[in-house]
């Protein structure tokens, strides 16, 4: 748990940006000082060289011991000091005692005429100097010198005043970052934790992330997750009851009269006929499920090639019709199929097309009890219609959405009844899909549903 | 017990913070000395430890208010 927490993203989060933050603050904090101190700099180098012309004007107008002592005496008692040399820079006057350092600086301005600054490198000596020529030079120099201790003083409470309020600055910025961070980074902590109780098998999170940035986002599709796996793992376990439920009664007739034939009971060969077509059609029923699950699982796995060709429309729902009409005239429905002459053939893959037809009209007739199953097909210049329209129960307004699942079925007490598996219409819609085309269903409960396929015609397309 | 110890830590570390910007505050806008900031080292070092003494206070002040929270806080889950 300790060494957990280096490991957080908030963690790496907070150093990321508490790094950044403190390199410009100490770029920030360079350039005040440098601002700062250079300001102070020119400022007492100014204010020297001002000083230092006013006293040589003052000798330049009246040059005699009088006025000397008086340049002395204001500059007594003054951080600054001042030397007054004759033009060969022998010291005539000063006002505090002179050192070593001072002498070096006398004596090096032979050639100078001007007013002007001999050393302002406050790290290394101890003094800022400047001199101030009398008269060009002819009377003498007047050097003033401003002590660099004083200003390496002020310096130095600068850079303290700097550091002491950068150091606060950082405290309040670091904890202001590790706590947005992990504010920020909360939510994540919450979905690792839903998503490794998902794993465990408890699909459904609840997980309240406000507001509508990525990781809401993200928390809603962990939550969409669960719920489509609480979804599935439901209707797996129904599906594998009803696919064994499937199996089973369709075996048992087979097993029951074939059976019955081999130990040879009935010898009427009209009996043995009828006998062997109920295994005749029990096989189709087992062959017709285990290739509805074949279908699904191929199109899951996306091996799903389809072998398109132009096909004529009119004869391929026609075969439809015709193998399914033994079926609804048993139920005494009415089966009307009504096309548009001169449909064009259209690109698709008969073998498939066909299953979509069959599985839709198959459950019209599924779900009719009494009235008719009416097909249509239409066709203008870019879309083909497939109408398929039934007087039956109907689909409640709240399943609708639903029906396209893998094994949904409306209420099972009456899905028991007609059988099947619930993967008729997603089959439908995954090959429709493939096809470029739309399904889709309107449907009054009571009253009756109208399933309409709309193809493109891609011979008006291209 | 553990989220008390970080809201301690978070509280002192705010206050140092805030305690240090204003003692800077205070030296630049109104200093206490006539000088202002033309002061000297040892000055400005004697200022910053009788400011961090007031810091110190007011840090034990608040660790005991938080301390008292969390203790009363103890209790009522028990
Ligand atoms: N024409 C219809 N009228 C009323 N309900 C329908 C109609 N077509 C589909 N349904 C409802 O939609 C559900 C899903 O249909 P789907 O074809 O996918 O499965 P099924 O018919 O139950 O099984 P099968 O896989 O054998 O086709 C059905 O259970 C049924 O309740
Ligand atoms: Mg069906």
């Amino acid at each position: 748990m300790r060494k957990m927490i280096f490991n957080r993203i908030s963690f790496k989060l907070g150093i990321l940006f508490s790094g950044i933050f403190l390199i410009f603050l100490l770029l920030l904090g360079y350039m005040l000082y440098g601002v700062f101190s250079n300001l102070f700099i020119d400022y007492i180098s100014q204010e020297l060289l001002t000083r230092g012309a006013n006293h040589s004007k003052a000798l330049e107008e009246y040059y005699s011991q009088a006025t000397l002592e008086h340049v002395i005496l204001m500059e007594e008692n003054v951080v600054t000091s001042v030397i007054i040399t004759d033009p060969y820079n022998n010291i005539l006057v000063y006002s505090d005692p002179v050192t070593n350092e001072m002498k070096r600086f006398i004596g090096r301005t032979n050639q100078i005429s001007n007013n002007q600054i001999l050393n302002r490198n406050w790290n290394n000596y101890q003094y800022i100097v400047s001199v101030s020529p009398i008269k060009d030079g002819d009377l003498g120099y007047v050097y003033m010198f401003y002590p660099t201790n004083v200003l390496k003083e002020m310096v130095f409470v600068l850079k303290f005043l700097i550091f002491v309020a950068s150091i606060g600055i950082i405290l309040i910025a670091v904890v202001l970052i590790a706590l947005l961070s992990s504010i920020m980074t909360k939510p994540l902590l919450k979905m690792k934790e839903a998503t490794l109780k998902m794993a465990k098998g408890e699909y459904i999170q609840k997980l309240n992330v406000k507001g509508d940035d990525e990781i809401a986002q993200l928390s809603k599709s962990i939550q969409t997750l669960g719920e489509q796996l609480q979804y599935f793992e439901d209707t797996r376990n129904d599906f594998l009851a009803s696919i064994s439920h499937e199996l089973r009664t369709p075996l048992t007739y087979i097993k029951g009269y074939s059976d019955v034939l081999i130990k040879g009971l009935i010898m009427d060969r009209g009996e043995q006929q009828k006998y062997l077509k109920v295994i005749n059609e029990e096989t189709k029923r087992v062959i017709h499920l285990v290739n509805d699950l074949f279908e699904m699982s191929k199109i899951q796995t996306d091996h799903f090639l389809l072998n398109k060709e132009l096909t004529d429309l009119t004869t391929l729902l026609g075969n439809v019709v015709q193998s399914l009409t033994p079926v609804a005239e048993k139920k005494g429905l009415k089966i009307i199929f009504n096309h548009v002459k001169n449909i064009s053939p259209i690109n698709l893959d008969p073998h498939r097309m066909e299953q979509v037809f069959y599985n839709v009209i198959e459950n019209a007739i599924k779900y009719t009890n009494q009235g008719h199953v009416k097909i249509n097909l239409l066709q203008d210049e870019t879309t083909t219609k497939i109408i398929v329209e039934d007087t039956g129960i109907g689909i409640p307004e709240k399943d609708i959405p639903r029906i396209w699942d893998r094994f949904y079925r409306v209420e099972k007490s009456r899905a028991r009844k007609t059988g099947g598996t619930g993967l008729g219409l997603y089959i439908v819609k995954e090959i429709v899909r493939l096809h470029d085309g739309e399904v889709y269903i309107e449907s009054v409960e009571c009253k009756g549903t109208k399933v309409t396929i709309m193809l493109r015609r891609e011979d008006v397309i291209k | 017990m553990n989220k008390f110890i970080w809201i301690i830590l978070i509280l002192v570390a705010i206050t140092i913070g805030w305690s240090f910007i204003l003692f800077v505050y205070m030296m630049s806008w109104s200093p206490p000395h006539h000088m202002g900031m033309m002061v000297g080292r040892a000055t400005v070092y004697s200022q910053m430890f009788s400011w961090l003494r007031g810091t110190f206070f007011l840090i034990v002040l608040i660790v005991t208010i938080t301390l008292i929270i969390w203790y009363i806080h103890d209790k009522k889950k028990k």
